[in-house]
């Protein structure tokens, strides 16, 4: 008897320990199937791609008891949606410009409530009617660096954790950025040689770009040299920027011009505060500058609204 | 296995393997079903043609104004109508449109209804006063079909 | 010696392997790996590709790109060729698209009827593609125009549409 009980007990110890073992594997197992197909990851990535859709693509819209439209930006109060989208013709429907993203609206947008920004733009999970808000991050970034507005960063919610699952996508955008005038070597006046004299009317709300195509550089050392307005020698790094253009990307403007180069000057809104003519001479060395002046050509007659190339990235996790 | 035959024990071990096998069976079964939920409702969102249809629509927008500017210029040193060169052309540009989307499977028709003007009778406009063209768009690639009929394309300067 | 001896231990190891092979045939079987990520990724990568030739398309005037209509009007028709020449006459298209679309490689063709048939040319090749390409399409419309405005090479007739299908298959590195 007891020689029989010993041994149905090694038996029965061998058994239940391979048993257990093998509950022990399949336990540890079983979450790490589930986790991938959880239907929350797929959600987040639908809120993320939502919430960049209507913020690049659609205008917004405000409304009240009397009257509605697209820009809510002049409504705070009465947003029905949110979107940055620009309408250059508020009166029509049927203006869409997807990807091209109105400054007015994107500052406007910082200055609205966190709530009312996660509500609108749907940045939550509905579970059985209770809202749970997602962890979110909006940013415009240009060059990999945050967009500066009014001197606020275009940064929206908190910075993503390391240590979560998160759902992106990134959009390319052209954002307002003031206005931009083109000229062509020959559109330029001047009244002295090598001297292109330019008048500007004030004010701007932001700085404003001159842009400097097909100049007549006669010879190998062509150059820009400096500007002045209304007789005044501009500081070229606090006053205004050089670049030479090469499709969007801008370098640093330094020696020589020749004819096909793209100069891009950039100027301080700050100088044209007063709402008068101003006059802006740009002086090069050895540019043929071929129409006579005055009268002058008018920066506010070649202006029109200046875009660049940005990215918008929108982060969701839970 | 002689044994086994004549041990009527029951073997709840092995028993116990298998009920907690049909169990995880059971589970997978289960999640598969939620999964399938998410991911085809998921699915329709990101697969939804949004980009093909919006680049019909503002192409074609575009288009008109390209066509009625076109048709100006032809109109200036012809005897025919600007109506009739607009017709024309946009015709033109139709049967285009409808062989490219049928290279990657998708069917799309554009047709178009009238030329608008505020002032001048139709067929008798100076071709600037052109404000407004209606167009019938549909596009369909099997699972989406999208009608916009008309659509009203401004076209004034 | 009891017979019964081995039982309790062929149990728990049958137990065992059935176990196992549940888990096994469970998470091989290709419905629980979700594609959920990898859709995502994909449209991520497709709404990039879009974005980039919709704003090559949207490029105002005043800047110092050419837009898309532009730069494919001043096209030469000479096809682009691997390695020697990836980028024919397209020079204006490839570094707006090169500059919108960082880390990411792209080849594009362009499609058009010329005598209801089918013309299908490469223009810009930078390589071949990976198997998570995406492939996105705008269209342009060139008129005789804007292809001599541009100086290309397209032979239109004064009142010619020619409708050019844009064509990006793009993938990441």
């Amino acid at each position: 008897m007891i020689d029989e009980k010993g041994q149905i007990a090694v038996d029965f110890l061998l058994g239940i320990s391979l048993f257990l073992i093998a509950l022990t594997f399949t336990v540890q197992f079983i979450p790490g199937m589930f986790i991938s197909g959880s239907a929350e990851e797929s959600s987040l990535d639908y809120t993320a791609y939502r919430t960049a859709t209507v913020l690049v693509e659609d205008t917004g819209w405000w409304g009240n008891s009397t009257s509605s439209g697209t820009n809510w930006e002049d409504h705070p109060n009465n947003i029905m949606r949110i979107g940055l989208a620009v309408d250059d013709d508020t009166s029509s429907k049927l203006t869409n410009s997807p990807n091209l993203i109105s400054k007015n609206k994107t500052e406007q947008l910082m200055l609205v409530n966190e709530s009312v920004l996660i509500e609108k733009l749907g940045i939550y999970n509905n579970v059985d009617g209770t809202l749970f808000s997602y962890g979110y991050n909006i940013s415009i970034t240009q060059n990999d660096e945050p967009l500066l507005l009014n001197n606020t960063t275009a940064v929206w919610g908190e910075s993503a954790p390391d240590n979560k699952d998160i759902a992106k996508i990134t959009r390319v955008v052209l954002i307002e950025k003031g206005k931009i005038a083109s000229f062509e070597g020959y559109d330029l006046t001047s009244q002295t040689a090598s001297k292109a004299t330019i008048n500007i009317t004030g004010p701007f709300e932001d700085n404003i770009t001159i842009q400097i195509s097909d100049l007549n550089c006669s010879y190998t050392d062509s150059a820009f040299l400096n500007a002045t307005l209304d007789g005044t020698l501009l500081n070229r790094t606090s006053n205004y920027t050089v670049h030479k253009m090469d499709g969007w990307t801008a370098s640093k403007y330094s020696g020589n011009l020749s004819n096909s180069d793209i100069l891009r000057l950039n100027f301080d809104h700050d100088l044209f505060n007063a709402s008068t003519e101003h006059r802006l001479d740009l002086r090069f060395r050895n540019v043929t500058l071929p129409t006579p002046g005055p009268p002058f050509a008018r920066f506010n007659d070649h202006s029109s609204t200046h875009y660049e190339p940005t990215y918008m990235t929108v982060e969701v996790w839970q | 296995m002689e044994s086994l035959k004549e041990n009527n024990k029951g073997q709840w071990i092995a028993l116990s393997g298998l009920v907690i096998s049909l169990i995880i069976i059971g589970l997978a079964a289960l999640a598969n079903q939620a999964v399938l939920a998410g991911y085809h409702s998921s699915n329709a969102a990101l697969e939804f043609p949004k980009e093909n249809i919006r680049e019909l629509n503002s192409h074609t927008r575009d288009n008109a104004k390209i066509i009625k500017d076109l048709s100006i210029e032809l109109n200036a040193t012809s005897n025919e109508t600007i109506s009739s060169i607009y017709g024309r052309l946009f015709e033109n540009y139709s049967s285009q449109m409808k062989k490219l989307y049928a290279t990657h499977g998708e069917t799309v028709d554009l047709s178009l209804v009238s030329i608008n003007s505020t002032n001048g009778t139709n067929g008798t406009y100076s071709g600037h006063d052109i404000d407004m063209i209606l167009v019938n768009i549909t596009y369909d690639d099997g699972t989406t079909l999208y009608v916009s009929d008309p659509e009203l394309i401004e076209v004034k300067e | 010696m009891n017979n019964k001896a081995q039982l309790h231990t062929l149990e728990g190891l049958g137990a065992a392997v059935l176990m196992t092979l549940t888990i096994l045939t469970i998470s091989q079987s290709t419905m629980i790996v979700t594609p959920q990520n990898e859709l995502a990724v994909d449209v991520h990568l497709e709404q990039m590709s879009n974005d980039a030739l919709t704003v090559m398309d949207i490029a105002p005037h005043s800047s110092a790109q050419y837009n898309l209509t532009e730069c494919i009007a001043g096209w030469d028709m000479t096809e682009a060729t691997y390695p020697s020449s990836p980028t024919s006459d397209l020079d204006e298209l490839d570094e707006g698209l090169s500059y919108l679309l960082p880390n990411i490689l792209y080849n594009v063709d362009l499609a058009y009827f010329e005598n209801d048939n089918l013309n299908v040319k490469k223009v810009i090749i930078k390589g071949s593609p990976a198997d998570n390409a995406v492939v996105v399409r705008h269209f342009v419309t060139l008129t005789n125009e804007t292809v001599s405005d541009m100086g290309g090479a397209w032979n239109l007739a004064e009142d010619e549409l020619k409708v050019v299908e844009v064509r990006l298959t793009a993938w990441k590195v």
